[in-house]
């Protein structure tokens, strides 16, 4: 990223964090703002962790309603797209957990693979270099695990629940993905 | 990186969310019982029974602490007389206060649903007789002696709901809470004046009646539940 690049994020960042600051003083319009400025990018990353959009948008909803009741809660620690995406992942996996989603037919929703696609072209770019390209050559078993811990950062009992695997083979998976990116990175 | 949604999905979105914030929030008891585990329609059932209201609940127990404080401690059987005679007559006026047209401004809207009166019925009384319960048992630990007697009021308590609940198919709510409680308080201060004990009517004997009269009563409701569904004009 340019220096300008990272100028408008930090400058965007401290937008957010006046809106909730708005939303911590019940303002309805500011979590308004707060939702259109990231509900586009939080849906169809959602959707590439979970293949049912019914579930997908209860998430979103239930993250902002508790957006809404929590804003006070922010601790200003990090990024507020990152605190919203920490809620809405949790989210997720209580939807996920009162019903196990239905398999969706890939082929058939087509807007949906360009959704799963994306951590892989963030990957394909370049953009985090020849961990970049280490983390291509991994297993995409052991490479969902990795970005449910390392990206979503969720514990390994949370990602086990949002992958549907036990608890165990998220952890075996996950020292097997250290493992090779070791190796290839090495 | 480009992300995308469709915007009308957005909308969509936007719409649930301010549903949901204008919806009005279940009070604290009525998430505390789904919590709990009850489904929601119970869970508003209950919290909408009418006897459950809270001045309700003041105005009895006050009443009762100020019977048990205003009794002589030197004679403490007398004093768990008191108690013992009263409590019972807490749940059966809570259960009569909660069905009918005269206690229930939803009633006649209620026997218009699909769901049974008996069932509405049962409920609430469950749910009053579960309140009142936990709500004497308090008092009971404050009176001046409280042996394991002081809780002798649960079983006729269970007996005198149910009694109350049969008669409810034969009379009007209150003219069968006036019954059974009266029956009660003969019962029990006969039961006195035959014997040297107060407590005569609390012993196993008397409990023993008292849950009959539970189950008793149970099986006249359920077999005349046709009744509960009626509008009678009262």
């Amino acid at each position: 990223m340019t220096n300008s690049e990272i100028d408008a994020v930090g400058q965007a960042d401290q937008e957010d964090r006046a809106l909730v600051a708005r939303i911590a003083r019940r303002d309805r319009s500011a979590l308004e703002q707060l939702y259109r400025r990231h509900a586009h990018w939080m849906t169809p990353r959602l959707e590439s962790r979970c293949g049912d959009p019914d579930l997908v948008d209860m998430a979103i909803q239930d993250t902002f309603v508790s957006v809404w009741k929590s804003a006070k809660k922010y601790r200003g620690d990090g990024a507020v797209g990152a605190w919203l995406w920490g809620i809405a992942i949790r989210r997720l996996i209580d939807q996920m957990r009162k019903k196990r989603p239905t398999s969706v037919d890939l082929q058939a929703v087509g807007g949906l693979e360009h959704a799963m696609a994306f951590e892989d072209t963030l990957i394909d770019n370049g953009t985090h270099g020849s961990l970049g390209v280490a983390l291509r050559q991994l297993d995409p078993d052991l490479r969902a695990v990795l970005i449910a811990t390392a990206i979503d950062g969720l514990t390994t009992k949370e990602a086990a629940r949002l992958l549907g695997v036990p608890q165990g083979t998220v952890k075996t998976r996950l020292m097997r993905a250290r493992q090779h990116l070791q190796e290839t990175l090495a | 990186m480009s992300y995308t949604t469709d915007p009308a999905r957005i909308e969509r979105n936007w719409r649930a969310i301010t549903i949901e914030l204008d919806s009005p929030r279940p009070g604290r008891l009525e998430r505390m019982l789904q919590r709990l585990g009850l489904p929601t329609d119970v869970s508003r059932l209950v919290v909408a029974t009418p006897a459950l209201r809270r001045s309700w609940f003041v105005a009895l127990g006050l009443s009762m602490l100020i019977g048990l404080l205003a009794t002589d401690a030197a004679k403490p059987r007398d004093d768990l007389f008191v108690l013992l005679l009263i409590a019972p007559l807490v749940p059966t006026l809570g259960v009569a206060m909660a069905y009918g047209s005269n206690a229930d401004p939803a009633h006649e809207v209620g026997l218009a649903t699909p769901m049974s009166g008996l069932r509405l019925v049962l409920t609430r009384a469950a749910a009053v007789l579960g309140f009142s319960a936990a709500f004497l048992a308090l008092i009971s630990l404050l009176a001046p002696s409280a042996p394991a007697m002081a809780f002798g009021w649960l079983i006729p308590s269970f007996g005198l709901c149910s009694a109350t609940v049969a008669a409810m198919t034969f009379m009007a709510p209150r003219r069968a809470a006036t019954v059974a409680g009266t029956l009660w308080v003969l019962g029990v201060l006969i039961a006195r004046g035959a014997g040297d004990d107060p407590l005569a009517a609390f012993t196993v004997v008397g409990q023993v009646l008292m849950a009959v009269v539970a189950v008793v009563g149970l099986v006249v409701a359920v077999q005349r539940r046709d009744r509960f569904d009626l509008l009678a004009v009262r």
